[in-house]
């Protein structure tokens, strides 16, 4: 997934997290199991569901298209830059989307946002000219900062 | 079937919340209807099909041509709108070849063309006294019909996934079956070439069925040329398709 334009516009919610779930080949009790499953870390949802995707405010569509993505029963979820454009609020109820989204299916997002991604992530990878330069575990704040600097700010790991 | 219907669903009501789509198709299709039965076009039909009611014979070919060019204008342009807004991942992710998604936007096309199709025939029919026509036949023809024309429209798409802009061609094609495809009156060595396209050959059986001269090989015919033309528009469809995703032409419309 990638910025709030992968639903339809004129589409409610409701109709595009149930189309999203079909073209996978879900059948409707599975799409109404799976709304359950994750509907108490989406709790927009239920307001939202009878509204035009159009008429959401960007935070709420980028919510919504993952929460699609996650009745869709995605075993793999690619998400870039997701806290792009984020307020605070729609930061931290992503942050916790994805720790549920983690028991179910691989998450593998890219991000220059490094508060988020050492909060939410198991595994961090750098980068550098389309290769991996480092791979690690879970990271501490002070930990990532220094491979950053090392890898993109002259540092010694260059 | 479930993906089909709900992809047909799902622009139903998309064409219905825009509206504006609808009612420029309405008015573009009846001022055109309008134009032809006021300049008395098509009085030749009469002859070729032995009977004085050539208006109604104008208007039946009128309406399959309506119905066809929704057909083949479904999905080309569906796609490109996709590709930009990013929904065409969602589909091409799916275990459901796009052809038999995109068939749902085919049905819903129809439903509304189908609708614009009774409006122009019920206003034709108080104003100039064309006939009502709801025949089995008729209708099984029309529809066998814009299958086949459905089948053009992804070749049509295929073009459009790999070259990324055909919308002059999809016009001048639309423009171009209205004179070629004897839905208005066509030279008979131009309509020899052009039956090996569905419209052609629709237009002839339902006259004909209209005045009780329609022969049953010339409905297999019809059969035979929609079902090539569906095989071949799926093919051309999914070769461009792949062509499209090995050299990344869907990441940059």
């Amino acid at each position: 997934m990638s910025g709030d334009k992968n639903l339809y516009a004129k589409n409610t919610v409701k109709e595009n997290v149930q189309f999203a779930a079909v073209l996978r080949g879900l059948r409707r009790e599975e799409i109404q199991k799976n709304i359950e499953k994750y509907l108490p870390y989406f709790p927009l949802y239920e307001t939202l569901e009878n509204k035009l995707y159009e008429k959401l405010s960007f935070g709420q569509k980028r919510l919504i298209t993952i929460f699609a993505a996650a009745v869709s029963g995605a075993k793999i979820i690619l998400m870039d830059e997701p806290t792009e454009g984020l307020d605070l609020e729609h930061k931290k109820q992503l942050a916790d989307i994805m720790a549920a989204l983690k028991k179910d299916a691989a998450v593998i997002l890219t991000t220059h946002d490094y508060e988020f991604s050492v909060n939410v992530s198991d595994r961090i990878l750098f980068l550098k000219d389309g290769i991996i330069v480092s791979e690690n575990g879970k990271l501490g704040r002070e930990e990532f900062l220094k491979l950053y600097h090392g890898f993109y700010e002259g540092g010694d790991l260059q | 079937m479930r993906i089909i219907l709900q992809e047909c669903k799902m622009d139903l009501l998309r064409a219905v919340r825009y509206r504006v789509g609808m009612i420029s198709d309405l008015v573009l299709f009846t001022v055109l209807l309008v134009f032809f039965l006021m300049s008395d076009t098509g009085t030749s039909f009469g002859e070729e099909y032995g009977t004085g009611d050539y208006k109604t014979l104008l208007l039946l070919g009128y309406v399959a041509w309506t119905l066809s060019s929704a057909a083949i204008n479904t999905v080309a342009p569906q796609i490109s709108g996709e590709v930009q807004r990013g929904t065409f991942f969602l589909k091409i992710n799916s275990h459901i070849p796009m052809q038999l998604i995109y068939f749902g936007d085919f049905l819903a096309a129809i439903a509304i063309q189908s609708v614009i199709a009774v409006i122009c025939t019920v206003g034709a029919h108080f104003i100039w006294d064309t006939a009502f026509v709801v025949r089995p036949d008729i209708i099984a023809a029309l529809i066998v019909c814009t299958i086949g024309m459905y089948g053009i429209g992804l070749i049509i798409a295929g073009f459009q996934l790999f070259f990324k802009r055909v919308g002059s061609l999809v016009f001048v094609l639309q423009l171009g079956l209205l004179f070629v495809t004897d839905t208005l009156p066509t030279s008979g060595s131009i309509t020899r070439i052009t039956s090996i396209l569905p419209l052609t050959r629709c237009n002839a059986i339902i006259r004909e069925a209209f005045t009780g001269t329609a022969a049953a090989a010339e409905y297999i015919g019809l059969l035979l040329c929609s079902a090539v033309c569906f095989a071949v528009g799926y093919a051309v469809f999914e070769i461009f398709l792949r062509m499209a995703k090995k050299k990344g032409n869907l990441l940059m419309y």
